[in-house]
């Protein structure tokens, strides 16, 4: 399943549904098939996507430095990061200029219809 | 023209290598107006740190004019390098390449002369974008951010497009009727969007294409090459590419590695000519980070 959200002042962002998932979550929506984000939700969505982003990379800080060995100065190369993870802050960036653009033209943003 | 009033507000830097020339025009946010004292440069070694680089790849056959209606927009927040990928536009074709994998050593070596091993944020469109995403994984540290637009190599083209070609018994008349026809049958939405002046711009690029025998276009190449990205990847289609007509959701299914996947409505393949509006839109939040 996809995630197409589409708004009157904006084009289509799709997502796969994991990723389309989790941003609904983040902004307190049910990740149902069906939804609408309304102009007046979206400063409060845009917040909690912000809030969400530096908790990640706090949480990405965090994991950096407790994986360094202990004796390790901090001047030393980092780590090899692992598999490539694409970023909560990679990704919300389009549906936050989405949801943006939205507001600024009171317009909703829905997906599945 | 309007090619070349937007070409006047722009540097354009010609680089010897030791297989050919590669011509670039640069844009960049201050320059305007001092434009015209400034000196051809055959050496780049001035790359203003301040400003982040975009470079600009553009499609098959083409040249920087793909990227006619996007330049001066860009350049008001980001110093915009547009190239002509070798064997295009007024760039030397290395010896021995016929498509955008074999490109991809010299696409590297010019991206590493050029800004001097840092990574940039590179934009490319269809052929430039699939050329940019083999480059992004065989070369990782050269890009910083990737946008592609209406790229292909992704294994999911439909049917062949009924395209007209051309025969050398074909006089004017007959030659820019064929670019017609192929422009808004592959190109655009809207057959009104070919305009005189686009048909100029589409003859000229034709003209001095000598990858004509490319073929990886078709392939999965694309596809394959997104396990090695290491940079962020965002990929920009058009609701009516012509060449995605029933596969455009297909694409983020596909290119699973995507950050994003953004469509830009009532917009066919050339969608940052037919639509630059709208166009700048979408990559605007991408490249003003």
């Amino acid at each position: 399943m996809l995630y197409k959200f589409k708004s009157k002042a904006t084009g289509d962002l799709i997502m796969l549904e994991p990723q389309g998932k989790q941003i609904l979550k983040l902004i307190g929506k049910e990740a149902g098939a069906k939804g609408i984000i309304l102009p007046t939700e979206m400063m409060s969505a845009i917040d909690a996507l912000h809030a969400a982003v530096e908790q990640e990379e706090l949480a990405i800080q965090a994991a950096k430095e407790a994986a360094r060995e202990p004796n390790t100065p901090p001047d030393a190369a980092p780590i090899a990061d692992g598999p490539r993870a694409i970023s909560l802050k990679q990704r919300v960036v389009p549906f936050i200029d989405m949801l943006r653009r939205a507001h600024a033209e009171d317009k909703e943003v829905v997906w599945g219809v | 023209m309007e090619i070349r009033r937007v070409e006047a507000l722009s540097e354009r830097i010609v680089q010897t290598y030791a297989w050919g020339d590669t011509v670039w025009h640069v844009w960049r946010p201050c320059a305007r107006g001092a434009k015209e004292s400034a000196e051809l440069t055959h050496n780049t070694n001035h790359v203003d740190a301040s400003t982040k680089p975009l470079v600009l790849l553009h499609g098959g056959s083409g040249s920087w004019t793909h990227w006619l209606r996007n330049v001066e927009h860009l350049s008001q927040y980001r110093t915009v390098w547009a190239l002509d990928i070798p064997g295009f536009g007024d760039s030397s074709l290395p010896a021995g390449v016929t498509d955008a994998d074999g490109l991809v050593p010299y696409m590297a070596e010019i991206l590493q002369h050029t800004f001097l091993g840092e990574a940039v944020d590179v934009m490319g469109f269809s052929f430039g974008g699939m050329t940019a995403g083999l480059l992004a994984a065989e070369y990782p540290k050269l890009i910083r951010q990737l946008i592609l637009i209406g790229a292909p190599g992704l294994g999911i083209f439909g049917k062949e497009l009924p395209m007209r070609g051309m025969t050398p018994d074909m006089d004017q008349a007959a030659q820019r009727k064929v670019h017609r026809h192929n422009l808004a049958t592959m190109m655009f939405k809207h057959a009104e969007t070919v305009t005189e002046d686009v048909i100029d711009l589409q003859q000229a690029n034709v003209a001095r294409d000598r990858l004509r025998r490319r073929r990886i276009a078709r392939t999965d190449v694309l596809a394959r090459a997104q396990a090695l990205w290491i940079c962020p990847v965002h990929g920009v289609w058009s609701e009516c590419d012509a060449l995605y007509l029933h596969t455009l959701e297909q694409v983020p299914q596909v290119l699973t590695q995507l950050a994003s996947f953004s469509v830009v409505p009532d917009a066919g393949h050339w969608v940052m000519y037919e639509r630059p509006d709208a166009f700048h839109g979408i990559v605007d939040s991408l490249l003003k980070r």
